[in-house]
């Protein structure tokens, strides 16, 4: 056995130890996790991640520039577009034309991030309602979830992967009509989601599974480097939009809800807060988008100059920051990617010592874990020997025929 | 279909009409996994065919696979499948299960679903829309039905 | 202590006696350049003095001279804006041993244990320096992001690797 094998503690520090995943109901995702328990009670834990890594980094080495935007927006499902923006903006960075994209492309770009956090936080909170056995709400929560994909397929075109950016701009612009219709939509959408907070809010079966339950103090939470909801639940104020204000976050009004609890009741009304305030910013994004029609982008030079770019923007789950390097030719010859749920790992594993085993699911779910994200991201690194066949056009080609033959059942 | 040769009526019955769905990620992005829960939320609904959805394989008789399959979850992989009751079936959702798509030469992957598992049905699209995943779902269901007929006749 | 809430990013930077590299155009990013040796020094500087707690990730880039290893660190300055002081630490390539962080900021534990993973630095005081990422049937040998190496050559390698295993089972 190499030294990589699964990391069991050689001294147990519980009676016995509890193995949960990769595959297991609680989870959505693969992930493992090695409670040592005593009792009922958690004593010490260990997780084995890397079950989704699949090395995207040596797939990007025949990529260029604007062929790694639509990589990028595959390193998670759920949060596709922060991930995106977060390369496109690095990558503007790099070249020196951050401050030169129109007006109107950053406030589209608010409205994308913001109807993203939206459906986000709903996943999220109807999954939790799952996970703590209140499927009713997990149905009414996925069913008005619809509202903002549907709002996302007028934009975009798609439900889940919008692939809205490029470099330099945004590819899609929002018609009057579009907006006119959009409105009442988000105005309906808002009205349901008071309806989820005021049931969730007061639902005390559901509460007290919640309160006072894996409680992540505010030292904590800064010693662990805590991220997104997650730290705001524990009263740090870290959101980067605003205190490293990018796009058009800084011409927009809107407040940072803070939680001083930390327990997972923090992180579930957190959230419904924050789905709120999300809603009214792409309203106000929404009525007061500025420039003329059409004018979203900018051109970008098919090569950048050997520099370095990088740029964190809010994810739903917290601060995604993502570094390029360029070296003068059409690909980048660095990209590092850091995924929010990362960041939230070493925290997670210090809440769950201590708790209850009942209690797992809810506490793994609190930091909202994205493994696609988590692991799929680590570095995207160019080199000039070629190694992989694996053109635009070749993907393009296959895409199409997949498509064509549309949804294909063997022959028995 | 040879697998369900030496099945009872009851069990092709039991098995068409009320297929136990299950999901499995084999190492995917989320996209197709969200659809998926997508579909059997109400908007789809794809309870509508009977189809309900197991928590684990052992459980199931329809799984769907999301993602490429990566070199860690290998192993797993073949294992969950041998703890899956007979007859069962394998759905690859998502273009990444199907061919590989964006991940078919990076390094820890197996290229496609394929490579591991035997796949009966393959339903493309980055993410797939759910009502493709219903669709897939139920052409699936419809082809075992027939195909029990045939054998069933075959036997007279 | 008293900390030191810093007005810019300069006067960190002068304060730590390191240059600024960067063309100036963003004021919240400010890249500088240092050596592997001052890490300690440096990080314990920002910790103890400027109350710096927030250090996202740890970057490192395979180039000709050596690793860099890039921390950026997050200064909350006196508009209570964070500021990312971008530092890049020159490695040696024959012998990527440098010290861990992970005592100042425990936050790093699993990002620094992701680059041994990818880049095989080895970090000095890790508490837990295991690979984190790669697969259970990687070879000790294999770092797959240094440039040394094709993703052919990682494939060809793992699938051999995966072959020999299930052989074994069987």
């Amino acid at each position: 056995m190499t030294e990589y094998a699964p990391p069991i503690p050689e001294t147990p520090e519980g009676d016995y130890s509890i193995s949960i995943g990769p595959q297991h109901p609680t989870h959505k995702e693969p992930i493992r996790f090695i409670f040592q328990v005593k009792g009922e009670t958690i004593e010490h834990v260990d997780l084995r991640i890397g079950f989704n890594h699949r090395g995207i980094e040596k797939a990007f080495e025949q990529r260029t520039w604007n062929q790694n935007l639509y990589l990028a927006a595959r390193l998670c499902g759920i949060c596709s577009a922060a991930h995106q923006f977060a390369y496109a903006q690095a990558a503007e960075r790099c070249a020196k034309i951050y401050d030169e994209i129109p007006e109107r492309a950053q406030y589209i770009r608010v409205i994308i991030q913001e109807l993203e956090r939206i459906q986000s936080h709903m996943l999220w909170y109807g999954v939790l309602a799952h996970d703590t056995g209140f499927d009713t709400m997990f149905h009414l929560t996925w069913r008005d979830r619809e509202i903002v994909n549907d709002i996302l397929e007028i934009i975009s075109g798609n439900r889940v992967n919008y692939a809205m950016w490029t470099i330099g701009g945004v590819r899609r612009d929002i018609s009057r009509d579009q907006i006119t219709n959009i409105i009442p939509k988000l105005k309906d959408l808002r009205k349901k989601c008071d309806y989820h907070r005021d049931v969730m809010m007061s639902e005390r079966s559901f509460i007290a599974r919640q309160e006072n339950v894996a409680i992540l103090s505010t030292e904590d939470a800064k010693r662990f480097c805590a991220v997104g909801p997650t730290a705001r639940a524990s009263n740090v104020n870290c959101d980067v939009r605003k205190i490293d204000p990018y796009c058009a976050y800084n011409k927009i009004d809107f407040d940072v809800p803070l939680w001083d609890q930390g327990d997972i009741f923090g992180g579930l009304s957190l959230r419904l807060d924050e789905t709120l305030i999300s809603i009214d910013m792409a309203i106000q994004a929404l009525e007061n988008l500025p420039g003329n029609p059409g004018d979203i982008k900018i051109r970008v030079p098919r090569k950048i100059d050997p520099n370095e770019g990088i740029q964190r923007v809010e994810a739903p789950r917290g601060e995604d920051i993502h570094f390029v390097r360029s070296n003068g030719s059409e690909k980048p010859d660095r990209h590092k990617i850091r995924a929010p749920t990362f960041a939230n790992l070493p925290s997670l594993v210090h809440r769950l010592k201590g708790c209850q085993v009942a209690d797992i699911p809810p506490v793994i779910r609190v930091i909202d874990p994205c493994i696609g994200c988590c692991e799929r991201t680590t570095f995207v690194d160019i080199k000039t020997g070629k190694s992989i066949d694996l053109s635009g056009e070749h993907l393009i080609s296959r895409t199409n025929r997949a498509h064509r033959l549309g949804t294909r059942v063997l022959e028995f | 279909m040879a697998k369900l040769i030496n099945k009872t009526k009851l069990v092709v019955d039991a098995l068409t009409n009320s297929p136990f769905v299950g999901h499995l990620n084999c190492g995917s992005c989320n996209g197709c996994d969200i659809e998926i829960v997508a579909a059997l939320t109400p908007r789809f609904d794809i309870e509508r065919f009977g189809a309900v959805l197991q928590g684990t394989p052992r459980h199931c008789d329809v799984l769907l696979c999301t993602g490429p399959g990566t070199r860690q979850m290998e192993p797993r992989i073949r294992r969950l499948f041998e703890q899956m009751p007979e007859p069962k079936f394998i759905v690859a959702v998502g273009s990444c299960a199907s061919t590989g798509h964006i991940y078919q030469e990076t390094y820890s992957t197996c290229g496609k679903l394929d490579n591991i598992l035997p796949v009966t049905a393959y339903i493309p699209g980055c993410p797939p829309r759910p009502e493709a995943i219903i669709d897939g779902v139920v052409k699936l269901i419809t082809l075992a039905r027939q195909g029990a007929k045939a054998t069933e006749e075959e036997e007279d | 202590m008293m900390l030191n809430v810093p007005k810019s990013l300069d006067e960190v930077a002068k304060a730590l006696n390191l240059t600024r590299r960067d063309p100036k155009i963003y004021p919240r990013d400010y890249y500088v350049n240092s050596s592997s040796d001052r890490m300690l020094e440096i990080a314990a500087k920002l910790k103890n003095e400027f109350g710096v707690h927030h250090v996202s990730t740890v970057i490192v880039r395979d180039d000709e001279d050596g690793f860099h290893l890039i921390y950026p660190f997050s200064v909350i300055l006196d508009n209570s804006e964070w500021g990312k002081l971008i530092v890049d630490f020159l490695v040696d390539k024959k012998n990527p041993e440098v010290e861990s962080l992970t005592p100042e900021f425990p936050g790093l534990v699993i990002a620094e244990r992701e680059a041994y993973d990818m880049m095989g630095i080895r970090f000095k005081n890790h508490p837990d320096l295991r690979r984190l990422l790669t697969p259970d049937i990687m070879p000790s040998d294999i770092y797959p992001l240094r440039k040394d190496i094709t993703a052919e050559e990682i494939r060809r390698r793992l699938a051999e690797e995966a072959e020999k295993r299930r052989l074994d089972l069987e």
